[in-house]
């Protein structure tokens, strides 16, 4: 039965802000580029097609531009393992992953691959790392990789895609309803009852409900639906007294364990800083044990008292924690898990690490601790292409699947990236692709840019030639400068004409509105973009001052008398005296991006 | 009916109805659906998404249908929950081939039924890919 680890201390969600990174992994990355096979071919690429699209990336100069990585995607490899080791799906991969990573290095690019966190990967080939690491870091190192895109299907300790629902159990505490303090000082056995529901509750993901506390946990960031921003992971606390310094108590926990989102039966409890209990609860309901036949698994148990457990409290004040932040631990752990491994092998690798877990346990809080960006939804497209079919993209859609629901997320996440942590991925590049005209792909390759996000294209470059509407959004060598800018500094939103409070947190899902995003560049340089988000032309005069601009990233903007701007897509260069960056109009879908430079 | 039996099934019955088969294609077809499945998944029953992933295969390599645009598909809530299966799934539900439980729901993970099976590959091997390719 796979169980999840004891963990270590540096990978508690405590240490989740502490800035340490594990297992050595290698900082200080710009955003990756290159090329990706899934929006092109999905789970159809084939080694010929990989071929062919490295041949492409140097022919079209691509290369020179920054475009350097090339990564198989899901569909690479035999539905199962060979003598325990990954192997390459002969039909499709007739040479070899190895003969594959020498071409493409030959032509002077990297190689990268795919592998998942679970027992599957997402196409369903059982060849997922848990449980294998170490054999498939051997593997990957031979191979000679210098990228890993690392999914989160099939993963046996959350309800994620194509996992056991019941998974839940694992990632949420039971509903608690009180706790019990038996005190075994003097044997005297007094007791004393504290509801929940009078206890604090830190937070936004659990709440009260009738004389019990639910949700202690955190939300499932898969979907659009949850804020990136704030504390979301909820904890119980009471607040007691002891009378005498280490004075013995005895605690139970009143609990109705399920398996349904929301309500799990995996506790853990602190008493002050110390980790006391970190387990399931009812040892009868864990979501991997064997059923009888016929048996169902109950979502909801009732309510009982738990075995009691030994515990001391000092003198004054104490804290009595109940929680459960597993989701979020046990997928950090699984993918330290492979860099451990990676690391192991060859202790300065600097094997770019990708974290596909679609936003689901919110890695922008963990996730810099061992990778270097962190997908934050599920997929930009779930129509990709095939060979002779680009696939569709959308501007639009009340899911995750469009440029406007990956950015209306990412423009608020900039406090989570940078060079010492990593980068907020909306997910690959959909340029070219069916369903996005060419103003739409200008607009999503500056949103891109300007968020540092990963560039990496997800069509069949034999659809662009040098010089087309397509190779002049991938290959603008500013939006470029601006995504891979020595600063590290994703973009701030400054404004929004929808924005009610604080422009850089508030998450705004209404795309009928412009935003104003401004990052700082090297040598005292800003780029400034004015984005119309809307699918409408927008006539409004935005005015953004200096000094506001100062106000919110200090001496990283300098202040001039005067300022050469730069359009970005149409190369014009003007003159800036006043310091106030307007616009009057902006198309449908469309952006007016700057290069700023204080010139006197 | 397991999945290595379905795969079996669509080609004797295409076989059966087209004596103008192309085997190169078949071949590819039977080649791409071995390499989604596991020697265990092999033998497991066949849920909706399996089956509209096998489906969707032969539609594209042996009968060269174009894709649909998403009209209804787009309703189907659950169809984000299979990023693999996703365009497939939308593929054989635009087309009639496999129906979803309801109006916004299909079922991905539902357990087909050998007579549903059947109906789902009668339906897509009598397709007229002219007359589709004409509309």
């Amino acid at each position: 039965m796979l169980t999840p680890d004891r963990l270590e201390n540096d990978r508690r969600f405590s240490a989740f802000d502490n800035g340490e990174v594990l297992y050595n992994k290698k900082k200080n990355h710009l955003p990756a580029m290159g090329w990706n096979s899934w929006n092109a071919f999905g789970s159809g690429n084939t080694e010929a097609l990989t071929k062919v699209m490295a041949d492409k990336i140097t022919e079209l100069g691509l290369d020179k531009l920054g475009y350097e990585y090339v990564i198989l995607d899901d569909g690479c490899y035999k539905p199962e393992r060979v003598d325990g080791r990954l192997s390459n799906e002969e039909n499709k991969f007739p040479s070899g992953f190895k003969a594959l990573s020498d071409y493409i290095h030959d032509k002077g690019l990297k190689f990268g691959m795919y592998n998942d966190i679970g027992t599957n990967l997402c196409a369903g080939a059982a060849v997922g790392t848990c449980g294998h690491e170490k054999e498939d870091a051997k593997s990957y190192i031979e191979w000679g990789v210098d990228f890993l895109k690392v999914d989160n299907c099939y993963y046996p300790f959350d309800n994620a895609t194509f996992s056991n629902p019941e998974n839940a159990a694992y990632t949420f505490a039971p509903n608690i309803r009180a706790i019990k303090l038996v005190d075994k000082a003097d044997n005297s056995d007094t007791e004393c009852i504290l509801p929940a529901v009078e206890a604090e509750l830190t937070g936004s993901r659990a709440s009260i409900e009738d004389d019990h506390i639910t949700g202690l946990g955190t939300f499932d960031g898969t979907g659009p639906e949850s804020s990136p921003v704030g504390i979301r992971s909820s904890e119980l606390i009471f607040h007691v007294s002891a009378a005498a310094e280490m004075a013995e108590y005895e605690i139970e926990v009143e609990y109705q364990a399920g398996a349904i989102e929301g309500v799990g039966n995996w506790l853990q409890i602190a008493v002050n800083d110390e980790l006391i209990f970190d387990d399931f609860l009812n040892k009868d309901m864990i979501p991997a044990l064997k059923k009888e036949e016929g048996e169902e698994e109950k979502a909801l148990l009732p309510f009982t008292w738990s075995e009691p457990l030994r515990i001391k409290l000092k003198k004054g004040e104490n804290t009595i924690r109940l929680m459960n932040h597993r989701r979020q631990e046990n997928t950090l752990n699984s993918y330290a898990r492979l860099l451990k491994e990676l690391s192991n092998i060859n202790p300065d690798n600097e094997i770019i690490y990708s974290a596909c877990e679609w936003g689901k346990t919110h890695p922008q809080n963990w996730a810099y601790k061992v990778c270097d960006s962190w997908r934050i939804l599920n997929d930009i497209t779930f129509r990709v292409g095939s060979d002779g079919d680009p696939g569709h993209g959308a501007w639009v859609e009340d899911y995750t699947t469009s440029v406007t629901t990956q950015y209306n997320k990412a423009v608020i996440m900039d406090e989570f990236a940078g060079l010492e942590r990593g980068w907020n991925d909306p997910d690959m590049l959909m340029i070219g692709m069916n369903g996005l005209d060419e103003t739409q792909c200008r607009t999503h390759m500056t949103m891109w840019c300007m968020i540092n996000s990963p560039l990496m294209l997800g069509l069949d470059l034999r659809r662009v030639q040098k010089g087309d509407w397509i190779y002049n959004i991938i290959a603008n060598k500013d939006a470029i400068r601006i995504n891979q800018d020595a600063l590290g500094i994703q973009a701030k939103r400054v404004y929004s004409t929808l924005q009610k409070t604080e422009p850089d947190k508030e998450y705004i899902r209404d795309i009928d509105r412009i935003d104003v995003l401004v990052k700082p560049l090297v040598n005292g340089d800003f780029a400034i973009s004015f984005i119309n988000v809307s699918k409408e032309d927008k006539n409004q005069n935005i005015r953004i001052d200096i000094d506001k601009i100062r106000e919110l990233f200090g001496d990283k903007i300098r202040k001039a008398s005067k300022y050469s701007v730069k359009n970005i897509w149409t190369g014009e260069v003007s003159e800036n005296a006043t310091g106030a960056f307007e616009v009057t109009s902006i198309k449908a879908c469309d952006n007016l991006t700057f290069i700023v430079t204080p010139i006197a | 009916m397991n999945i290595e039996a379905f795969i079996d099934y669509i080609i004797s019955e295409y076989e059966m109805a087209h004596s103008d088969k192309n085997d190169i294609d078949i071949d590819h077809f039977w080649k791409e659906v071995m390499s989604y499945f596991s020697e265990d998944m092999l033998g497991s029953p066949v849920n909706k998404k399996s089956a509209a992933r096998i489906l969707y295969a032969f539609s594209r390599i042996v009968l060269k249908l174009p894709n649909l645009d998403w009209i209804r598909a787009k309703k189907l809530r659950d169809i984000y929950e299979c990023r693999v299966c996703a365009e497939a799934i939308a593929q054989m539900y635009e087309r009639g081939i496999i129906d979803g439980v309801g109006p916004c729901i299909f079922g991905i993970n539902d357990t087909m039924k050998a007579e549903e099976l059947r109906m789902a590959v009668d339906k897509i091997v009598q397709i007229n890919t002219n007359i589709i390719w004409s509309l």
